[in-house]
C-alpha cells in the first residue's frame, strides 16, 4: 500500500482582509485562518489516489497548537492521521528553515512513497518549500503538477504544466509533488465527517522528538529577511457610474467598446 | 469645506436606511447618511434574515407582526426584491408547552398564526426527515414567519431615500462629534464637516465608538454568532420551514433554506472567552468547538448528516443586557444626539418599525407603536456584569 504524506498550512484568508478606509492600511485583526486554498488540491490528489491505489495519507502542518484545525479539516475530508510540528523553537522560519524542519518531521513519520504540497502558499506566494524539501530528503521533486497518469515499478509519471510549455515526465518514488490548483476539484466535508473529525486526535511533535540541527531551524536558520511589506501602488482609476441602470450600461459598453473589449 | 444637514444619520445599515428613508417619506429635506464601508456591510449583511413573530412581550409582537407585513409587502412598496420567502419557523425548547400557554394566547390575539407542538407533532415536522425529539419539550410553530435578504432590504431603503432626496454617501467615516453649550453642532469627518442640529447614531457595532467621541459610555457589548452555508444531498425547496433549536444550553443553532437550494445554519457562539475585534466583522469560526456543534446538530436532524460544508462566516452584533435595542434621546447627553443602537440580533427583522417610529418620534408625532422598551434611559439600570443568556434563548 502506498504511503503519503500530505503538507498543508494555515493562513489568515487574504480574500476576508479589508482595507482600512483612512490609512490604507491592510486590517488583519480578527481575520479568520483557513487552509492554504492551494493545499486543498494536494490534499484531494492524495485522497484520489488513496481510493484509486489504495493509500494511508497523513497530513502533516507547522505552526502553532490552533494550526491543528488544518489538520482536522484533512480528516474530516479522508485524511488518516494528522501530525502537528509545534514548538516555540520553530518559530520566525523563512521558507528555508520550514522544509528543513519539515523533512526532519517527515523523517520522523518514516519517508513515504509520495510527498503531496499544494504550488504555494497564500500568505507568502513563495512556492519554495516543496523544492528545497525535496533536497533535505535528497529525492526527486515535480512541480507544477497538472496531472498525476501511472503509478508502476517504483515510479511516477505525471503532466506538468508550466506557463508556455508542458511536459509530460516521470519520478523515480519517493518524490514530492508540487500540485496545481486545477489537477482536481476538491471535495467539501460532510457534517458528519466534520463531527467525527472533532473527536479524532493529531500527533504533535516538538524539537525534541525531531532529529535535527538547531541552528537550521527558527529564525537562526533563516537566511531571509523580510525587509518592508506594502501594499502596491495602483495605477488603477475606478470610476463610478451615476444615472439610470439602462444610462450605465450604455456607458459601460461605450467604454468597452472603446478599448476594442466586445 | 462644512456643509450643512437638517439630520446626520451614521451608518447605513437596515436600521439607518430605514430611519433616512421614512424620514424622507415624511418631507424631511436635507438628510445626509454617513456609511464607512458600505451599504449594510455590518451587522446587517450577515444576518441569518429571519422573520417572525413569537417575543415574549404584547409590544414586540405587535411591531414584529407589523414589519412581517411591511417585509412581505416589501417588493410592491418600495419596487425593491429583498428575496423575501414566507416558510413557516418552528422554535424547539426542552421546556414544557403548559409554561407557553399564555404567551402563545398573547401572540394569537394579537393575529400570529402560531401553534404549540407536542414532541411527536415536532417529529414528523420537518419534509426532509424524522427530527429527533430527545430533550423536546415542545416546538413551536410560527406559519407566517419568513426570511429575506438583510443587505437588500438596507439597499431598498437606501435607494428609496435617495430618490425622495437623501444624500447618502459611502467610504465616510466620522472622526468627532462636537458640542457646544450642551447641543451637538457638527460632524467631523474624513471628507468635510456637517454642521446639523440633529445626529442619529445608527453605526451598529461601530456606536460605542460614536459614543465616545461624546463621552457616553453604556453597558454595551458584542457578540457573534456562527454560520454555514451548506449544500444538501438532497433538493431542498425554498420554502421549507425554519427549524431553531433552543432546547440545549450548549448548542444552539437554527437550520433554514438559503438561495440556490443552499442551506444556512447559524450557531450561538459563547464568546465569553474570546477576544472579539469589532474592527473585523469576519469572525473566526473555530473547527473545534463547531465540530461538537455540527454533531449535535444532526444528532437534531440526521437527514442533514451529508450536507456539505461550504463556507462559514461570523456575524458581528452589539447587544444591550436585555436583548432589546436602545432607542431615543439620552436624559442626561447632548441635545440632539440620537440612538438607534444595541440591535442585539433582532434588528433586522425589525427594521420597517425601527424606521417608522423613530421617525415619528424625532419629528414629534404620535407614534405608532408603544417602544418605551426601547428606551435608552433604561439602560442606567444594568450594569456591565449584567449580562447573561444566550442570543436563541432570550429571543424566545
Amino acid at each position: 500500500m502506498l504511503k503519503i504524506i500530505v503538507l498543508v498550512k494555515q493562513v489568515p484568508n487574504t480574500t476576508q482582509v479589508k482595507i482600512d478606509p483612512e490609512t490604507n492600511n491592510l486590517v488583519r485583526e480578527g481575520i479568520p485562518s483557513i487552509v492554504n486554498p492551494f493545499d486543498l488540491y494536494a490534499i484531494e490528489e492524495a485522497l484520489l489516489l488513496k481510493e484509486k491505489f489504495g493509500a494511508s495519507v497523513t497530513a502533516l502542518t507547522m505552526g502553532p497548537p490552533q494550526a491543528r484545525e488544518v489538520l482536522k479539516y484533512a480528516m474530516a475530508l479522508g485524511v488518516d492521521q494528522g501530525v502537528l510540528l509545534s514548538d516555540r523553537a520553530f518559530a520566525g522560519a523563512d521558507t528555508l528553515a520550514t522544509s528543513y524542519t519539515l523533512s526532519a518531521g517527515i523523517k520522523k513519520i518514516g519517508i513515504p512513497d509520495i510527498v503531496i504540497c499544494g504550488k504555494m502558499a497564500i500568505d507568502g506566494d513563495t512556492a519554495q518549500v516543496p523544492v528545497e524539501l525535496a533536497e533535505h530528503l535528497n529525492i526527486g521533486c515535480l512541480t507544477n503538477v497538472s496531472q498525476v497518469l501511472e503509478i508502476k515499478t517504483g515510479k511516477l509519471k505525471a503532466v506538468s504544466t508550466m506557463d508556455f510549455s508542458q511536459l509530460k515526465i516521470s519520478v523515480k518514488l519517493p518524490a514530492v509533488l508540487a500540485v496545481n490548483k486545477g489537477i482536481n476539484e476538491p471535495r467539501l466535508p460532510m457534517l458528519k465527517d466534520m463531527a467525527r473529525a472533532s473527536h479524532m486526535k493529531c500527533n504533535t511533535l516538538t524539537v525534541n522528538d525531531l532529529n535535527l540541527d538547531k541552528n537550521r531551524i527558527s529564525i537562526a536558520g533563516s537566511p531571509t529577511w523580510v525587509v518592508k511589506v506594502f501594499a502596491p501602488e495602483s495605477n488603477r482609476k475606478g470610476r463610478i457610474l451615476e444615472g439610470s441602470i439602462d444610462k450605465q450600461v450604455e456607458e459601460v459598453l461605450k467604454v468597452l467598446k472603446e478599448h476594442e473589449a466586445v | 469645506m462644512t456643509k450643512t444637514a437638517e439630520i446626520v444619520i451614521i451608518g447605513a445599515g437596515s436600521t439607518g436606511s430605514s430611519i433616512a428613508y421614512h424620514l424622507a417619506k415624511k418631507g424631511v429635506k436635507d438628510i445626509v447618511v454617513l456609511e464607512k464601508l458600505g451599504i449594510g456591510s455590518g451587522a446587517t449583511g450577515h444576518a441569518a434574515g429571519l422573520i417572525r413573530h413569537h417575543y415574549p412581550s404584547r409590544e414586540l409582537v405587535k411591531m414584529a407582526k407589523y414589519c412581517s407585513k411591511k417585509l412581505e409587502n416589501f417588493q410592491e412598496e418600495m419596487d425593491f426584491d429583498i428575496d423575501h420567502v414566507k416558510n413557516g419557523f418552528c422554535y424547539l425548547t426542552s421546556e414544557n408547552g403548559n409554561s407557553f400557554v399564555d404567551m402563545v394566547a398573547m401572540q394569537r390575539s394579537e393575529g400570529v398564526d402560531v401553534e404549540i407542538l407536542e414532541p411527536k407533532e415536532v417529529e414528523n415536522l420537518h419534509p426532509k426527515g424524522p427530527i429527533n425529539t430527545e430533550g423536546i419539550g415542545y416546538g413551536l410553530l410560527d406559519y407566517d414567519a419568513a426570511y429575506a435578504d438583510p443587505y437588500k432590504v438596507a439597499v431598498g431603503y437606501v435607494e428609496k431615500a435617495k430618490h425622495l432626496g437623501a444624500d447618502v454617501r459611502i467610504g465616510v467615516v466620522v472622526k468627532d462629534i462636537i458640542e457646544e453649550k450642551g447641543k451637538v453642532t457638527k460632524v467631523v469627518t474624513n471628507k468635510g464637516d456637517f454642521s446639523t442640529r440633529l445626529v442619529i447614531n445608527a453605526a451598529g457595532i461601530g456606536a460605542v465608538d460614536i459614543n465616545k467621541m461624546l463621552n457616553i459610555d453604556m453597558p454595551l457589548k458584542y457578540m457573534s454568532l456562527g454560520h454555514g452555508v451548506l449544500i444538501p444531498d438532497v433538493e431542498f425547496d425554498p420554502n421549507i420551514l425554519t427549524i431553531n433549536d433552543g432546547s440545549s444550553e450548549n448548542f444552539l443553532f437554527f437550520l433554514r433554506p438559503e438561495s440556490g437550494g443552499t442551506v444556512l445554519i447559524g450557531m450561538d457562539q459563547d464568546d465569553s472567552n474570546r477576544e472579539i475585534v469589532p474592527e473585523s466583522y469576519y469572525m473566526d469560526v473555530p473547527f473545534d468547538k463547531f465540530g461538537k456543534f455540527y454533531e449535535y446538530l444532526i444528532k437534531r436532524l440526521p437527514f442533514a448528516k451529508k450536507f456539505k460544508i461550504q463556507t462559514t462566516f461570523g456575524a458581528l452584533d452589539l447587544r444591550t443586557p436585555d436583548w432589546n435595542p436602545a432607542i431615543g434621546y439620552l436624559d442626561n447627553g447632548p441635545e440632539g444626539y440620537y440612538l438607534a443602537i444595541g440591535g442585539s440580533g433582532h434588528c433586522f427583522k425589525l427594521a420597517p418599525v425601527m424606521g417608522k417610529v423613530i421617525a415619528e418620534s424625532i419629528l414629534n408625532e404620535t407614534t405608532s407603536f408603544d417602544f418605551s422598551i426601547f428606551d435608552v434611559n433604561r439602560l442606567n439600570k444594568f450594569s456591565d456584569d449584567s449580562f447573561s443568556g444566550s442570543f436563541f434563548v432570550n429571543e424566545k
